[in-house]
């Protein structure tokens, strides 16, 4: 079976070689003609009519032609590099007859299996408890299907995973529209230059270092804009939804001319391409050497640290001469020591240094809501910013809300989560500054900016507040110019290797920064 | 273990009475999906919930019933459309695994008494087999403790979920009996995830009485 699909698909590249060449050649040649006979235009056009009409003839030919072409290149946006399904492929198919005949499809069997290891060529889980067996209807055997990747279309082992690539797509410099003028402070400067060396020389790999609030975003814009120019696909993969739709209007304003598309879990731009795609990194799984540069924002976050298939699926979506850009205010261990070249930016946008975690011993066996913690919130009430809590789990948000809505009644307080319906309402408000307190479990952990907050974090001893999370967490405060500096207080009754971690490393950024 | 539809690790308690029977296919507590059984006062002839218990509008409308009566395990709701959406069109083969100790329940106490019932999975297509690679109410079939054996094959008429009502009532019985297998002696149960306007078991029912069986019943998931 695999054996045909395999001797047809390579029948069909050949032709597609065929029809890609004659196109290329009848372009040229009529464009070739057309230049000739509107040279000799003014004189003969007087003297025939006839002659004019063939021009015109030859123009629409070219036209016709040249519509193709843009054809072909519609085909390699929205098709290179995307792993199918066989249902999915024929989907594909119905929509475009021609499909055959424009790209290159390679059979990869759905699910290998070597020496009772087995392994999910779309996902690339191997954990045998996520390989579910059935009796197949169609081969009347046990088949095995992947319940790790089942959302993305099932696959079983007796079929197959296609993988559409297009060989002949002519790299071309493409129109950007770029819009940025705000200033970038030195060391950004430094971080977006080196940026865009490493995406000129095809650099593999290049890790950014910032700390929390350095203005990362805007130091990819010139390096990414350096890659459209040069007809290369970008990618920017981040781990949370939250950040892409806050992403996408910055992204927007900046590349005026260039169609962007934002993938995320239930978002509309799933079937779309375009040079510019902005996704979580769950998306990933779609791709095989689909991108020359792949931007991954926040590497040491969940999820992508707590699943190694993420990371070979990002590997696998990046094309083998393509670059790989990490961001990340707190790269773990494993990160760091496959040193890679790294450009560190340990000083904020606005030059103050970052607020460092005040840590207190505190008792939270009686009341989810201590005596200290109640007069400290009161004493911050006084600098007129906005308080965040963060809190482990759901259920103690849920517990402590009317605590604290019962001490305070006439300020707004709530709680969001992860399971809150009103979540991105609350945030909102909260940006709009009509909720004065907000509690909140790690959601809120990374990528959303809020101006002027002070951060308490209520017992940072949980497991959940590990070094990256509370380093993450400290930097949503002083985030803006007008108000650089903040309050960040850990209530704990343990004082754990991760707090003390991350004060420690909080404090050498400063004196790391102050260096400089 | 993991949950079938978030996947997050399940700590089983592990104790003298779990050690000999541990389950390999549960759902967690957050996707644990809130069905909800079938009480009380039935039509007699579908298995509708109808607090006279009376025959209900359609029923009394059928003309020229083969079947003896049908009966549902679940209201088909909410949650019940959920679950079989992922079983049969995101293709979960084990979405449903887990109720095996409930659907067994539900079908001893309405055809506890039929012992020597032969169960009859109402079949789909060549091509929706092709796609799908498994029945779903062969599937349903497997979980119930009795024998069950494919008598019937179906002509493609295309996907169910999208006809109107009406245009489902006209099609032509697309069911046939299966080549070269021999009748079972006993009464026959034909299984189905769901009973909707009940055309599908109907057809399947006209199909098996033609070929000279007499006792008729059906069970489905969800009514
Ligand atoms: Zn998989
Ligand atoms: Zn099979
Ligand atoms: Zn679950
Ligand atoms: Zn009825």
């Amino acid at each position: 079976m695999l054996k045909q699909l395999d001797q047809s698909i390579r029948m069909v590249n050949h032709y597609i070689n065929q029809q890609w060449l004659t196109v290329k050649k009848s372009v040229i040649t009529s464009s070739k003609r057309i230049q000739s006979l509107t040279k000799q235009g003014p004189t003969l056009v007087k003297e025939s009519n006839a002659k004019k009409s063939l021009i015109a003839k030859q123009t629409d030919k070219v036209k016709t032609t040249l519509k193709q072409l843009e054809a072909i290149e519609d085909t390699y946006l929205l098709l290179d590099g995307l792993l199918v399904t066989h249902e999915q492929l024929g989907i594909l198919k119905k929509q475009r007859p021609d499909l055959n005949q424009v790209i290159d499809i390679r059979a990869l069997p759905a699910i290998t299996k070597t020496r009772g290891f087995m392994q999910c060529a779309r996902c690339l889980n191997t954990d045998r408890a996520l390989f579910l067996p059935f009796p197949c209807g169609k081969c009347h055997k046990t088949d095995w299907y992947c319940l790790n990747c089942l959302k993305y279309g099932r696959l079983a082992s007796c079929q197959t995973l296609f993988h559409l690539t297009i060989q002949h797509h002519q790299t071309k410099p493409l129109q950007t529209g770029f819009q940025f003028t705000s200033t970038l402070t030195p060391h950004q400067e430094r971080a977006s230059d080196q940026l865009v060396n490493a995406i000129q020389t095809n650099e593999r790999h290049l890790l950014i270092h910032a700390v929390c609030g350095a203005g990362k975003t805007e130091m990819l814009f010139r390096g990414i804009n350096q890659a459209l120019l040069t007809g290369k696909r970008v990618c920017v993969a981040t781990p949370r939804q939250d950040v892409i739709k806050e992403l996408l209007p910055r992204f927007q304003a900046v590349f005026t001319d260039v169609p962007i598309i934002c993938q995320y879990g239930g978002s509309d731009d799933n079937h779309k391409r375009a040079w510019l795609t902005l996704c979580t990194t769950h998306q990933l799984i779609r791709y095989k050497l689909a991108f020359d540069v792949l931007i991954i924002d926040e590497v040491d976050a969940f999820p992508y640290h707590n699943d190694q298939h993420l990371i070979k699926q990002a590997a696998r979506a990046l094309k083998d001469t393509g670059t790989f850009i990490y961001l990340s205010a707190t790269p773990r261990p494993a990160l760091v020591k496959k040193r890679y070249p790294t450009c560190f930016v340990p000083v904020r946008y606005h030059g103050h240094p970052l607020p460092v975690p005040r840590p207190y011993f505190t008792s939270f066996k009686h009341t989810p809501l201590p005596k200290n913690v109640r007069e400290a919130i009161t004493n911050e009430r006084e600098n007129n910013r906005q308080l965040l809590i963060f809190v482990a789990t759901i259920k103690q948000a849920e517990a402590l809300l009317p605590h604290v809505q019962a001490a305070y009644p006439t300020l707004t307080i709530e709680a969001v989560h992860a399971r809150s319906e009103k979540r991105k309402a609350l945030i909102d408000e909260f940006r709009l500054r009509t909720i004065d307190i907000l509690i909140t479990t790690t959601i809120l952990e990374r990528g959303v900016t809020f101006p002027s907050v002070d951060v308490f974090v209520l017992q940072a001893d949980h497991d959940v507040f590990d070094e990256a999370a509370l380093v993450q967490i400290a930097g949503r405060a002083g985030r803006s110019k007008d108000d650089p500096t903040g309050s960040v207080q850990f209530y704990f009754e343990t004082y754990t290797k991760a707090i003390r971690k991350s004060i420690k490393s909080i404090n050498k950024m400063n004196v790391l920064g102050e260096r400089l | 273990m993991k949950c079938l539809i978030c996947l997050t690790d399940m700590n089983q308690a592990i104790s003298w009475q779990s050690l000999g029977k541990r389950q390999r296919y549960g759902y967690c507590a957050d996707c644990e999906p809130k069905l909800k059984l079938i009480t009380g006062p039935v039509c007699p002839d579908c298995g509708r919930h109808v607090s006279t218990g009376a025959m209900c509008h359609d029923c009394k409308e059928r003309r020229g019933k083969s079947l003896s009566y049908n009966r549902s395990l679940y209201h088909y709701d909410g949650a019940s459309k959920a679950l079989l959406t992922l079983c049969k069109y995101r293709y979960h083969y084990h979405a449903l695994t887990p109720l095996k100790r409930e659907i067994n329940q539900g079908f001893l106490q309405h055809y506890g008494k039929l012992k020597q019932a032969t169960l009859v999975p109402v079949p789909v297509s060549t091509k929706r087999m092709e796609e799908r690679l498994f029945n779903q109410a062969a599937l349903i079939a497997s979980l119930i403790n009795r024998p069950a054996l494919s008598l019937l094959d179906k002509h493609h008429t295309g996907k169910q979920a999208l006809k109107t009502r009406q245009e489902r009532l006209d099609l032509a019985n697309p069911f046939y009996l299966t080549e070269g297998k021999s009748l079972p002696k006993g009464p026959i149960v034909l299984i189905d995830d769901v009973y909707t306007t009940g055309t599908t078991i109907h057809h399947a029912a006209n199909v098996l009485k033609t070929a000279g069986i007499s006792e008729i019943y059906s069970f489905t998931l969800a009514r």
